[in-house]
């Protein structure tokens, strides 16, 4: 099994609704992008997948984490918080990526320290725009060295 | 030895007729002797004339009466002396020593027995006996029909000279201030009418008429005749006697005088007293001397109490059924405050039947500072009849106050109406009042009343009887008709009921302040509840419609791209459903905000409102490149807010701003602040030089979906300054808005100012 290089980007996605993780699989493929795609679809999962706790043992490295904020059991600014809060964790980029547009939502995000903030939209070319310059932002950010 | 002297006689020409001691005449009519008798029952006292009866030397001054007379005679005393007590009563007996000889035993003031004796050709027939008592059956037997007193006065008059036979028999009623009125009259057909007449106070004058009351029958049966003298033994210390209650009591000189200038030769009188009250007198006169026999003068006297009976009878009714329509009319403006009436109401509704009460031409109700008025009400007659109150007032201890005027109260009244009567309340400016117009009215005297008094030669003033009785004429002006005792009365019985219905609309209207003050906590109650389920209704809904809005416009957009190209119907359907689609993902969304600007927990603090204000510029700067427009912040304070709400606040006005530009002109927006009228406030305004709104959209504006534009190509939810509006209530500050169409909209809102400084620098 070959390992995550940094040409193909490794994104988990942490939203509890299939929908948007089909958009944002199909806005990948529409931008021939060859980067992978993980999903869970809750907060509890999501830590151990990054964390790479059972039943997640064998999952690849996460580059960047697509993150929901309105999720049930633990919102996504729970999870954000839990990241931080985690020494090996810490520094991984985590892309808030929600539908809401809420004052809160996006203040709370940037206090926890989110690395950007962007609504869903709801048009499948903005769709697929928003995720083409994530995508493009995020492999150019990884190819850098990692910060010593 | 006999010792004697006559008692000296009252002076002729007594200066004053009200002083004349009348019950001491010291003289008896000749109509039979007089004898008194102290407790042993020796003779104090002897008419002269006691010689016709027991003759000559029989009945010494001094002498113990069993020496003289025989025993049932002194049985008779024996038991007047024990029996009777003193004052008015009518001990009459017959029967004395004399055979035939009828007599009469009484104890007067003095102590004393006083034993009269008549002739005995006086005597009564049996026929004109059962007369009177026919005359007193049949005025019982009327009165169960009659309810006048004028016509009981009439079958009176006609009754007892149909008995009696004297030429004239008149009822005569005596007014408050004594003055009388012939009110009922039968008399020979040939004699000149009496009936109408009035007599001045001082014809019957005050000791007269309490003697009426004492002694309820009096005869005078020979104006002309002599006068027996009284002997009163010299060991008697007692002064005069007083002869208040005997029958044979002589006549004042005054009066005689008054009766012989009337060619009256003879006269009887009976009283009616009516609530111990002297009411007046069956008054009967004859041309010549006559005489009512002893024995007939307690039938006499039965005639008198039968007539006072039906006169009391009527009056009582004429007060009480007055006061039952009082009750009546309080009963019914009782039950009408009761079924939730204002008072104010009430009295309004009511104020012809308070009228009706009384015989009046208007009335008029002061109460708690309003005038309820009905009919005539003369002018300036509030404060006058509050002034006469409140004199009324400090001088009584009664709770209601009484006035009563008829002839205006005080100078300057209104003279066309100078009739009042009033009665008060707890305040002397509470009150209802009847008015009277004037009543010009003839008052016909028998004989010119101003005459009575005569200036005597040693200069000291005299009363004469006049001579004159002829009709005297005079016309009364100013004067309204006299309020009578009866309207008085039912006055002030109304007036009590009236007290009692303020006070009963005090404690009901107590009873509906607390009753609506409880309604209006409950109502608050249930409608903050009920807006606390609307707003987590909204939430919810909004939350829950927004993810499948936006999927279904999502999916939407991605079925456009995919099928590519299309027929153009399908096309212009499907970019239909795309932009309908868009609007509901955005009122959804403006719905969610709304929902979250009244439920979320405020987080306040100190608000730099220049910051946000350059936030919100910051963000929303490609719309304002793209417009053209710029936006100026002028001198912002800091505030006490959320910030986030704050924030969403200037970003809706200047949304709002920008989206409603005018066409011509490229938008500015100016914001600034100005001290508001509550000075711990600010007062922010946004001011644009957009569309405008007419005067007619403007209330609407803060509605929720009230969008004011025409242009309906502009995206809006309709819900912007709703949720601005929002948030400002939530932090206690108002907002308004003005606006001219075609030149530009100001929103205006006040927000509380933070005690610290706007920080320095950038």
């Amino acid at each position: 099994m070959l390992g995550p290089t940094r040409d193909t980007l490794h994104f988990l996605i942490v939203d509890d609704d299939e929908s948007d993780i089909e958009f944002v699989e199909h806005a990948l493929r529409r931008i021939g992008s060859s980067a992978k795609v993980s999903s869970v679809d809750n907060g509890f999962d999501a830590l151990r997948f990054l964390r790479r706790e059972s039943p997640f043992e064998h999952v690849d490295a996460v580059d960047v984490v697509l993150l929901d904020i309105s999720m049930p059991r633990m919102s996504g600014h729970e999870v954000l918080a839990r990241i931080r809060g985690d020494a090996k964790l810490a520094a991984l980029p985590v892309v808030m990526f929600t539908s809401s547009a809420s004052d809160r939502d996006v203040d709370r995000a940037y206090e926890s320290e989110a690395s950007s903030y962007v609504v869903k939209p709801i048009d499948v070319g903005e769709f697929r725009a928003a995720i083409e310059s994530i995508h493009s932002y995020w492999s150019q950010h990884c190819s850098l060295p990692p910060a010593s | 030895m006999i010792r004697s002297r006559v008692q000296a006689l009252s002076s002729p020409d007594l200066s004053v007729c009200d002083r004349e001691p009348i019950h001491t005449p010291g003289s008896v009519q000749p109509d039979g002797c007089l004898l008194a008798f102290d407790r042993a029952l020796r003779v104090v006292a002897r008419s002269q004339n006691v010689a016709d009866w027991f003759g000559p030397g029989e009945i010494e001054l001094g002498a113990a009466a069993q020496d003289r007379l025989d025993d049932r005679t002194i049985e008779l005393l024996r038991r007047g002396a024990s029996g009777a007590p003193p004052g008015p009563h009518d001990t009459h007996t017959s029967g004395c020593a004399l055979g035939d000889a009828p007599g009469r035993v009484h104890r007067n003031s003095q102590g004393l027995l006083i034993a009269e004796i008549f002739r005995p050709e006086s005597t009564m027939t049996a026929e004109r006996l059962r007369a009177l008592g026919v005359a007193g059956t049949s005025l019982m037997e009327l009165g169960a029909e009659g309810d006048d007193v004028e016509l009981v006065a009439r079958q009176v008059s006609g009754l007892v000279r149909d008995a009696i036979r004297y030429d004239r028999v008149m009822v005569y009623r005596f007014a408050a201030d004594g003055a009388g009125e012939v009110v009922a009259e039968s008399r020979r057909d040939d004699l000149e009418p009496f009936l109408g007449l009035r007599y001045p106070a001082s014809d019957i004058p005050t000791q007269a008429r309490e003697l009426y009351v004492r002694n309820p029958v009096r005869q005078v049966s020979d104006v002309g005749g002599p006068t027996v003298q009284i002997e009163v033994a010299e060991e008697w210390e007692g002064g005069p006697i007083d002869l208040g209650e005997a029958a044979l009591r002589s006549v004042s000189p005054v009066h005689r005088e008054y009766l012989r200038n009337m060619s009256v030769a003879a006269s009887m009188s009976v009283s009616i007293i009516v609530d111990g009250r002297l009411w007046g007198l069956i008054a009967c006169h004859h041309e010549l001397p006559r005489s009512l026999p002893i024995e007939a003068w307690p039938m006499v006297r039965l005639l008198g109490m039968v007539a006072s009976t039906r006169i009391a009878e009527i009056e009582h009714s004429y007060r009480f059924g007055g006061r039952l329509r009082a009750a009546e009319v309080s009963q019914m403006l009782l039950s009408r405050l009761n079924e939730a009436q204002s008072l104010d109401a009430v009295l309004s509704a009511g104020l012809l039947n308070v009228r009706a009460l009384i015989r009046s031409d208007g009335v008029q109700i002061s109460h708690a500072g309003r005038l309820y008025a009905d009919g005539a009400v003369p002018q300036q007659a509030h404060a006058r009849i509050v002034g006469a109150m409140k004199a009324a007032g400090d001088t009584s201890a009664s709770p209601a106050t009484l006035v009563h005027a008829e002839q205006g109260l005080g100078p300057g009244w209104d003279t066309s109406m100078p009739g009042v009567l009033a009665v008060g309340g707890d305040d002397p400016s509470d009150y209802v009042a009847w008015f009277r117009v004037e009543q010009a009215r003839s008052v016909d005297w028998a004989g010119d009343p101003s005459k009575i008094v005569e200036r005597v030669l040693d200069g000291e003033v005299r009363l004469a009887p006049r001579k004159s009785f002829a009709k005297w004429t005079e016309i009364v002006r100013g004067t309204c008709a006299p309020w009578s005792a009866e309207e008085i009365a039912v006055a002030g019985s109304f007036g009590e009921s009236l007290r009692g219905l303020a006070h009963r609309d005090v404690v009901l209207r107590n009873a509906a302040l607390r009753d609506e003050i409880e309604r209006r906590k409950r109502s608050e109650r249930e409608l903050r509840e009920l807006t606390r389920e609307l707003e987590a209704f909204a939430h919810a809904a909004s939350h829950d419609l927004k993810q499948p809005a936006r999927k279904v416009t999502m999916r939407l957009s991605m079925l456009a791209e995919a099928l590519g190209d299309l027929d153009p119907e399908s096309r212009r359907s499907l970019d239909r459903a795309l932009a309908d689609a868009h609007d509901f993902h955005r009122i959804i969304n403006a719905m969610n905000t709304l929902a979250n600007s009244s439920t979320t927990e405020l987080r306040m603090g100190v608000v730099h409102l220049r910051q946000i204000v350059g936030e919100v510029v910051n963000e929303c700067a490609t719309d304002l490149e793209d417009a053209g427009g710029e936006i100026a912040a002028h001198d912002l304070p800091a505030v006490l807010g959320d910030r986030t709400l704050l924030k969403r606040v200037f970003a809706n006005m200047i949304e709002n701003a920008i989206k409603y530009r005018h066409p011509d002109r490229s938008p500015r927006i100016d914001i600034s602040a100005s001290p508001a009228d509550d000075a711990r406030r600010v007062c922010l305004e946004v001011r644009d030089n957009g569309q405008g709104i007419g005067d007619d959209q403007l209330p609407r504006m803060f509605e929720a979906f009230a969008r004011c534009s025409a242009d309906r190509s502009i995206e809006g939810s309709g819900l912007g300054l709703t949720i601005c509006r929002r948030i400002i209530q939530r932090h206690g500050g108002v907002v308004w808005v003005d606006s001219c169409a075609g030149e530009g909209t100001s929103v205006f809102f006040t927000l509380e100012r933070a005690a610290s400084p706007p920080p320095s620098g950038p």
